[in-house]
């Protein structure tokens, strides 16, 4: 056969679940990353599939409750905090740019930095996380359930769905954190940190579109 | 800040639990990454739940034998229709998709193997333990009876409204969503793997058909299932919350589950068909001595296959109202999605007209696909046309159309890539002489049982009815297609013994036996663990096939002098046993990840939520484990 | 013109499958529940069957033409001493374009027709009859809401009484789960979707229209999966003349008379029938006690018992089908027992109404409960066979 070319050789030592830096791939891009994005686009269509049912729904058990269909109806606007839900949204949107930092800082082997800015990162997605705690119990207190009229559980299940990865994201980050402790990290794994960052950024946008549509969104048709 | 460190426990824990390294005997199915053994239990673990959902329908067909039919009681009936499309749809036609990906994808295009060995791993443990989590329903208070579609609000009503009164939709619920899960893995693992993994000069207009066409449904697969896993939620929500998602009462909207459930359901119809044609796309080629006529277009059409399949979900509700804007509109884009099926009918039967056709089992199943496939096909375009849609809508008239498609087309299919690969993967013929016993068994049986179901749905019999009257003119066709499914189960055990029988003989077959084109063929049978020696270089479309022949100018074949099967011919010296390729090491954890799933799934169901708690604390430290061991136990210490 | 080819059209399409399975014909013909699309009584389901043929009969050809193609290919070009070198054909432009656009053109006049009946179905005609059909846990429900010359309301089930060559524009609904009403011979199905107002149209052949003892109905049953019982979940449709019709409208807005509501209430007392079933002029509509909110509504979640004596079968149609009228005798088994008599249930486990008798539970009724295994008030059969003889004689004054 002919000679081995330079593709075959990085591929005679193994290709394996974390191909990082030093193996070609056909498309130049690792298959980690190519990984991660193909799960994050499917995600994409999951939250999708919430934001949409949220949307459908927006507005109609007003009306059914004005038919007397139900008994009474919710105007979230009126249980929303939107200042408190902005604050924890921009400290949320922070998180990705102190994300950003951690990746650079780790690239050019600052490690002292890069574990900073990943428990800041992890910090700030803990803040946001108990925002969203407080704020599930105070609308709890104030009687919005999971079965209050379509709102309830659209409400609930979309943005409790967010919460829950944004929690795996912090485990995520953790992991990272504790890696580079051990000093496992350097920055030839930078991809480690690149992949956890395109899971954080992308959990980060679902937000943008979850906070523009429940909370900036008028909920009255 | 002082945290438990558990990279260095699971680091001392790694050292008394030695990491696997067998790579025989029945433990290193346990632990292998190794595609073509995970491609084995697909194949094999399918088969068996082939068998539990033919056992289903065959007592269904029981049932329904005679009018007033007392063999089975409604709710044993509901129960079985239910698994049995459920079994057939996820635990058959799904994973042996992903059986033929995983074996042939890598070699296909030149790889050791997928981009992804142990995720691949946790992919099939998570489809059994998935199959095995439904079907423990059946001793838990009852089995899923909503249907395999589970429209809500039939299977959101609470419980105790008393609709469906047992766990049966929630082990539906939960179970769909963890066997998606498990999809998804798989699916993000092909599409990794065909995007980089690639021999040199496999481009991917010179990728085969199948390689092809199991890319497009795992594009497919990750865009589909994300709909269905936020309906079930839903479901789930409604049935044990109290939300009201799909309870009209409260201003939910039945319709949205259907919407969500289609946008999913029907790409998912391509996802299980669009394997079969890959695989006849490759046998009738070989078996006719010709290229694949027009193979760019028929990766095309595949693709339009992929593209227009997004667009039709709603031919699924014409009778749901939606309104005759709507019904225009997706009643044309079905019709429009007949045209590239079609091409692809004629491009097979343009391969093997002026061929040299060997009529062997393999190609007696890609044949047979053909002609069943087209009628499949010819009766799902009878149902775009809106108006008599409203009577054949769920009538057998349907449940005969689908079968000729999911039957007819990817079980023949499958059927025939079994005959065709099997003495690759196993380095041992199957018996032709039976094998084609079993073929017309299965061809016979096979239009016995589903063709009188397009006359008695027409004579207006609906379908997922455990009884019906006498009176209809109903009992002949009942009684055929009763027989037919008998003459099936025949077949099937036909299979099944050719398996052990020639197993037994052991008829070596070679690197090559039936002279192929593509890079499997290449190398010896059974393949070895590291697939190719020296990762090929390919030059064209049918790579293989050139090394083998070229064509003179009237364009017959010419066999090249030295052209041929590499394989047996290695190179002598100290590499020739391939113990210089470095394999990726075999792992326990994605079974210990994926055992966690039907942990916290039987939580969900039974709202123990310690349960759950246990179920997702062995899948993270599955996980946790997984992501601190290396993939290659050699890297551990270099 | 559609008549003249339907009526045709229908032997060439026996014929086909007669050419496709050989086994067809011998399943058609004896059909005496008149459920089978092979055979029209409306416009509509005529119009429906016309189109199929037509398309089928392409479909025919070349579904034919492509089996008989494979079958030769693979004969005339066998592999044999010879040819086992044939011409290498990669592809042709011409021939795949050309069965690229042919199949494009059969489709596209396809489309030309099948969205012009889309419309045609779709809108609702003029002076039509309107009938809201009511999708209930397992049986159907009509309320006559439109009808010429009347104001009054007949609430009535799963019998369909419609006059011939008049159009009726259905209206379907569903208080529970998702249903589809299905009539094969005079429409094709909608479904009932709890939260949806669905519309169907129908118009009966004027020739269907039989005399008032004609004992001939069209068969039909829902079709959408809506549980345990859903293969019982049968409906027949009887077409009169308008003479006829008009004098069955009048009989069912008679009420029962005060000795009769009398005799009825101390079943009632005892068994809360009426907490399931409407009988008009039992619970009076202006009852204070009904507005106040402290008795139920008059209750439509079983079918409308005051003039089942009109009917003649019950059960969803499903029991003393195909005999002149209601059996005394299933209706006792009925009264006492449902459940062993539903959907083969095991009668061990009776599906209880959790609303009866006391529960205040906001819980829909599921299926006629079993009284006889009734905890609090076990009713004997001799009780049972009483209700149900007074049930089948009101209204005929012996």
């Amino acid at each position: 056969m002919s000679a081995v070319t330079a593709d075959s050789a990085t591929q005679d030592h193994g290709h394996g679940a974390n191909a990082g830096h030093g193996q070609t791939t056909n498309t130049g891009v690792s298959n980690t990353k190519l990984a991660v994005w193909a799960f994050l686009s499917s995600e994409a269509l999951f939250f999708g599939s919430f934001i949409s049912t949220y949307l459908l729904y927006r507005g109609r058990d007003t009306n059914f409750a004005a038919a007397g269909l139900i008994p009474e109806a919710y105007n979230p606007q009126d249980l929303f905090n939107i200042e408190f839900t902005s604050a924890t949204s921009f400290i949320l949107l922070m998180s990705s740019l102190t994300m950003v930092l951690a990746l650079a800082a780790l690239q050019r082997d600052d490690h002292r930095r890069f574990r900073i800015w990943i428990a800041s990162t992890a910090l700030f997605g803990l803040t946001f996380i108990a925002g969203q705690v407080y704020e599930f119990t105070e609308f709890y207190r104030e009687g919005l359930q999971l079965g209050s009229g379509t709102f309830g559980g659209s409400f609930y299940v979309m943005t409790g769905l967010h919460g829950a990865h944004v929690t795996v994201g912090i485990f995520w980050l953790l992991s990272l954190y504790q890696r580079s402790l051990q000093g496992k990290l350097g920055s030839e794994k930078s991809e480690a940190v690149e992949v956890a960052g395109l899971y954080w950024h992308f959990v980060d946008i679902v937000w943008i579109v979850i906070f523009t549509v429940v909370y900036l969104v008028p909920y009255h048709k | 800040m002082t945290t438990l460190d558990p990279s260095s426990v699971l680091a001392q824990r790694q050292q008394r639990l030695a990491r696997p390294t067998k790579a025989t005997g029945w433990t290193s199915w346990l632990t292998t990454v190794d595609h073509k053994k995970i491609a084995i239990l697909y194949g094999s673990t399918a088969m068996v739940f082939m068998v539990l959902g033919g056992v289903e329908a065959l007592l269904i067909r029981l049932q329904l034998w005679r009018p007033n039919g007392t063999v089975l009681t409604a709710a044993t009936y509901n129960q079985l229709f239910t698994m049995h499309g459920t079994t057939m749809v996820f635990l058959v036609g799904m994973p042996m998709a992903v059986a033929f990906g995983n074996y042939l994808l890598p070699l296909m295009i030149g790889a050791r193997d997928v981009a992804f060995p142990r995720i691949n791993m946790l992919g099939y443990w998570i489809f059994l333990l998935g199959g095995v989590f439904l079907y423990s329903s059946f001793f838990l208070g009852g089995a899923p009876n909503g249907g395999w579609f589970g429209y809500a609000p039939l299977t959101s009503m609470p419980m105790a409204r008393g609709f469906l009164p047992s766990h049966g939709a929630d082990f539906w619920a939960i179970g769909l969503i963890m066997l998606g899960i498990g999809s998804v893995t798989s699916a993000v693992n092909f599409i990794v793997t065909t995007l980089n993994m690639r021999a040199p000069g496999m481009t991917l207009l010179r990728m085969p058909v199948f390689v092809w066409m199991i890319f497009i449904i795992a594009m497919l697969t990750l865009f589909a299932l994300p709909p269905v896993t936020a309906a079930l939620i839903q479901v789930y929500m409604d049935r044990n919350f109290g939300t009201h998602f799909f309870d009209a009462a409260a201003g939910g909207d039945p319709l949205l589950y259907q919407h969500l459930f289609w946008l999913f359901g029907h790409p998912e119809v391509y996802i299980l068909i669009l394997p079969g044609m890959g695989i006849v796309s490759e046998i009738l080629p070989v078996f006719s001595r010709k290229p694949l006529f027009g193979a760019r277009v028929v990766v095309m059409s595949g693709i339009a296959i992929g593209f227009v399949g997004w667009g039709v979900w709603v031919h699924h509700m014409f009778a749901t109202g939606v309104g005759p804007a709507t019904t225009t509109g997706f009643g044309i884009a079905t019709m429009a999605i007949a045209v590239p099926t079609g091409v692809k009918i004629f491009n097979w039967l343009g391969t093997v007209w002026g061929g040299a056709v060997r009529l062997t089992t393999a190609m007696l199943y890609s044949l047979g696909f053909i002609a069943m496939f087209t009628l499949g096909g010819l009766s799902g375009v009878m149902h775009s046309i809106v108006p008599s849609n409203g009577q054949q809508h769920d009538t057998y008239f349907v449940v005969a159309h689908f079968h000729y498609v999911l039957f007819g087309g990817l079980i023949f299919a499958i059927f025939g890539g079994f005959y065709y690969w099997w003495p690759k993967v196993f380095g041992h013929f199957l018996s032709e002489k039976m094998g084609k016993v079993g073929f017309w068994l299965l061809f016979v049986g096979f239009n016995l049982t589903f063709f009188p179901m397009h006359i008695v749905g027409l004579q207006g019999m609906p379908r997922r009815t455990y009884t019906y009257g006498t009176g209809h003119g109903w009992e002949l066709m009942n009684q055929l297609e009763t027989v037919g499914g008998f003459i099936i189960a025949l077949a099937v055990l036909v299979f099944i013994v050719n398996v052990v029988a020639s197993r037994k003989r052991n008829d070596l077959a070679g690197a090559d036996p039936w002279d192929g084109r593509t890079l499997e063929w290449s190398i010896p049978s059974p393949v070895p663990v590291y697939n190719f020696l020296e990762v090929p270089e390919v030059h064209a479309f049918d790579d293989f096939w050139h090394r083998k022949y070229t064509e003179d100018e009237e364009g017959r074949l010419v066999r090249l002098p030295s052209g041929g099967s590499d394989a047996g011919e290695h190179p002598e010296g100290e590499h020739s046993d391939g113990s210089h390729i470095h394999l990726p090491s075999p792992s326990y954890w994605p079974l210990v990840f994926a055992f966690g799933l039907p942990m916290s799934g039987y939580g969900f169901v039974f709202k123990n939520w310690w349960l759950v708690g246990v179920g997702v604390a062995v899948l993270m430290f599955g996980l946790t484990a997984w992501l601190v061991e290396p993939d290659t136990a050699q890297d551990d210490h270099s | 013109m559609l008549q003249g080819i339907w009526r045709r059209g229908r032997h060439t399409k026996l014929t086909a499958f007669v050419v496709l399975g050989a086994v067809a014909l011998a399943g058609c013909g004896s059909d005496s529940r008149n459920q089978s699309t092979f055979e029209a009584n409306g416009k509509i389901a005529r119009d429906d069957a016309n189109i199929f043929n037509a398309f089928f009969i392409v479909a025919a050809i070349i579904g034919i033409g492509i089996m008989a193609a494979t079958v030769f290919a693979a004969i005339r070009f066998r592999s044999r001493p010879g040819n086992e070198n044939p011409v290498q054909i990669h592809g042709n432009t011409k021939l795949e374009l050309s069965w690229t656009i042919a199949p494009a053109v059969i489709l596209a006049i396809m489309g030309v027709f099948t969205v012009k009946m889309i419309w045609d179905q779709a809108a609702k005609p003029a002076n039509a009859m309107e009938i809201t059909v009511t999708a209930k846990q397992w049986w159907w429900q009509f309320e006559y809401t439109k009808v010429e010359g009347q104001t009054k309301q007949v609430v009535t089930a799963n019998e369909l009484h419609i006059p011939a060559g008049v159009p009726v524009w259905l209206t379907l609904k569903s208080d529970n789960v998702n249903h589809s009403f299905w009539i094969p011979q005079l429409m094709g199905t909608k479904d009932n979707i709890d939260g949806h107002v669905n519309t169907l149209q129908l118009i009966a052949d004027e020739e269907m229209a039989t005399a008032a003892e004609v004992d001939q109905w069209l068969g039909g049953q829902c079709k959408q999966y809506c549980g345990l019982s859903h293969a019982d979940m049968r409906v027949r449709a009887k077409v009169d003349s308008k003479e006829v019709f008009a004098k069955w409208y009048e009989s069912q807005l008679e009420p029962w008379t005060a000795a009769e509501l009398g005799t009825f209430k101390q079943w009632d007392d005892v068994y809360a029938c009426s907490s399931c079933h409407y009988i008009q002029g039992l619970v009076p509509d202006d009852d204070a006690g009904v507005q106040a909110g402290s008795k139920p509504v008059p209750s439509q979640r079983g079918p409308n018992l005051t003039h089942l004596a009109d009917r003649k079968s019950f059960g969803s149609a499903t029991f003393s089908y195909g005999i002149e009228s209601i059996d005394p005798e299933d209706l006792t088994e009925w009264i006492w027992d449902a459940q062993k008599h539903s959907a083969g249930q095991d009668n061990s486990k009776p599906m209880q109404c959790p609303e009866y008798p006391d529960s205040t539970a906001k819980i829909k009724c599921v299926g006629m409960p079993s009284f006889k295994h009734d905890k609090r008030n076990p009713m004997s059969r001799e009780t049972a066979n009483e209700i149900a003889i007074f049930l089948l004689n009101i209204g005929k004054k012996a």
